[in-house]
């Protein structure tokens, strides 16, 4: 299921086709997705950092367990970008709306 | 939807604080007009279980093994579902007002008809005197039945009021909820930068994890409240900063390339110049030299032939069985057969010059002064385009230092905010 689901976009007054809504919504996840993760480097001691680099081959539970186990703040980190990232949208929502 | 589309609306997210957002909608008066109520929280909860997508929207809570609140933010009923919903409440209300409506309409009409009655009867009696009993009967009549039709059409106008009312009133609650949850999404965006402002300066203070974490809970709100408006507006006035310096970024490389166009066109310009010259030489030497060359071997020709001519003539009326003679006879007609050739070549050569090699480089030197003024026309035109463009990239360039200004000093007012929050 979406991050960005269409109830949002509907409550903000936002009506996009199916094909539009798919980019927005792929758009909305590779943005947070690149900013949980900057965010999660400035946490990393060098160390650690080396260790997540090693981790390429290791599967999702693997990489979630260690961010779990190594970044304590992971969920605070996670909420506020994406609760920044909401705000964005709906500062946006009339732009947005109006293409 | 514009060929850039969502996507490029999103790329360009701006921490905008719109204080119109905080606008509370008009309220319809209850007295006056009977609208929808907004759902209350049970009637929404109702609502979820009759939903398609209501399990997935409650249960599918979890995102990197733990619940957060993105899904807290999905409202539990969407905002166009409960306009559905009160879209439909007020036309069921309005179905049932239909035919009080009908009834009121009839009677507007049976009042109005009376009143035109009376009207016309009161215009006959007009010039009897005011003190005729008929007159004074017929203009109270009158008086009568135009406060019944008063009546009669306030009547109306207040059904059909509160019937419109219903209706309007679903897109204003849709637009009020709408507006506060754009309210609700900012505030949540202001906190969760102030809770992100926080931790980068703690940990740029040397902080631990459980040091800040214990530390930002001792904050108070107020101060997070602050440091995180002075981070959305730092967010802003940097993305502003930004796009001037992207801005000013293409104006620096549009002047490039107008100054490009200037040279090249002058080049050009000045290469068709060259061209032109090179023409008119190439006619001035056709005219003065080739030409006249021309006619002259040609009349030089002409006196040989001509002396052939004479040679041939004084030949032939000598001894004829003389063999010399007949022998000089021939060799003074293939020298007169040569000669002609010589001469027809040459013609041929002089009209060449004359009708094509000439019109040719004439035409050619025309041309190039043609192309000559267009480019120098032309590039007139660009320096002074060049001249606009620079003044608006030197207008640019002030304006994206004032906005990079601007967001040092924004930065600057967030991070003394966030510095005294961690050591108040």
């Amino acid at each position: 299921m979406p991050l960005l689901t269409r109830t949002i976009l509907e409550d903000l007054g936002i009506q996009l086709s199916d094909a539009d809504y798919e980019s927005l919504a792929q758009h909305f996840e590779q943005t947070l997705d690149e900013r949980v993760i900057n965010e999660i480097v400035l946490e990393l001691t060098p160390e650690q950092a080396q260790q997540l680099a090693a981790m390429q081959q290791a599967n999702d539970q693997d990489i979630m367990a260690w961010l779990q186990s190594n970044v304590p703040d992971l969920t605070d980190i996670v909420s506020d970008e994406v609760d920044i990232l909401l705000g964005e949208l709906a500062d946006n929502s009339d732009a947005i709306a109006g293409n | 939807m514009s060929e850039k589309g969502p996507k490029a609306a999103v790329d360009t997210l701006d921490p905008v604080v719109d204080e119109s957002a905080e606008t509370v909608p008009d309220v319809i008066q209850p007295d006056v007009i009977e609208t929808p109520e907004p759902l209350t929280e049970a009637s929404k909860t109702e609502e979820i279980s009759d939903t398609p997508d209501a399990e997935a929207r409650f249960t599918d809570a979890e995102i990197l093994g733990r619940r957060y609140p993105v899904r807290q933010m999905v409202h539990e009923i969407g905002n166009q579902r409960l306009k559905a919903i009160e879209s439909v409440q007020a036309k069921v209300a309005n179905i049932r007002d239909t035919p009080q409506k009908f009834r009121l309409g009839i009677s507007h009409s049976i009042a109005e008809a009376r009143f035109n009655r009376s009207q016309r009867k009161a215009d006959e009696v007009a010039h009897l005197p005011n003190t005729s009993r008929l007159k004074k009967r017929r203009l109270a009549k009158l008086a009568k039945a135009e406060a019944r039709k008063n009546r009669a059409k306030a009547a109306l106008d207040t059904h059909v009021n509160r019937m419109q009312g219903r209706t309007e009133s679903v897109g204003k609650n849709a637009e009020r909820r709408r507006t506060e949850y754009i309210k609700e999404l900012r505030g949540r965006r202001e906190r969760a930068l102030a809770r992100k402002t926080m931790r980068h300066e703690l940990r740029k203070q040397g902080a631990g994890r459980l040091e800040a974490r214990a530390i930002a809970k001792e904050i108070p709100k107020a101060h997070m409240d602050r440091v995180g408006h002075l981070a959305a507006v730092a967010g802003l006035t940097e993305k502003n900063a930004r796009r001037g310096e992207k801005d000013q970024g293409k104006r620096e490389k549009a002047v490039d390339k107008a100054e490009l166009e200037v040279g090249k066109s002058l080049q050009q310009a000045e290469q068709y110049a060259a061209e032109a010259r090179d023409a008119n030489k190439t006619v001035d030497e056709i005219r003065t030299k080739h030409i006249p060359d021309a006619r002259e071997y040609i009349a030089s020709k002409q006196s040989v032939l001509d002396m052939l001519n004479g040679e041939l003539s004084s030949l032939e009326s000598g001894d004829m069985s003389d063999p010399d003679v007949q022998a000089k006879i021939e060799q003074t007609k293939q020298r007169i057969t040569e000669t002609q050739v010589k001469i027809q070549e040459s013609e041929h050569q002089l009209d060449i010059y004359e009708k094509r090699e000439l019109p040719y480089w004439q035409s050619v030197a025309e041309e190039s002064r043609r192309q000559v003024i267009a480019h120098t026309q032309r590039h007139e035109s660009l320096q002074a385009n060049l001249r606009d463009i620079k003044a608006t990239a030197a207008s640019g360039a002030e304006t994206s230092s004032s906005l990079r200004a601007t967001a040092e000093q924004d930065k600057a007012a967030r991070d003394a905010a966030a510095h005294t929050a961690s050591n108040s």
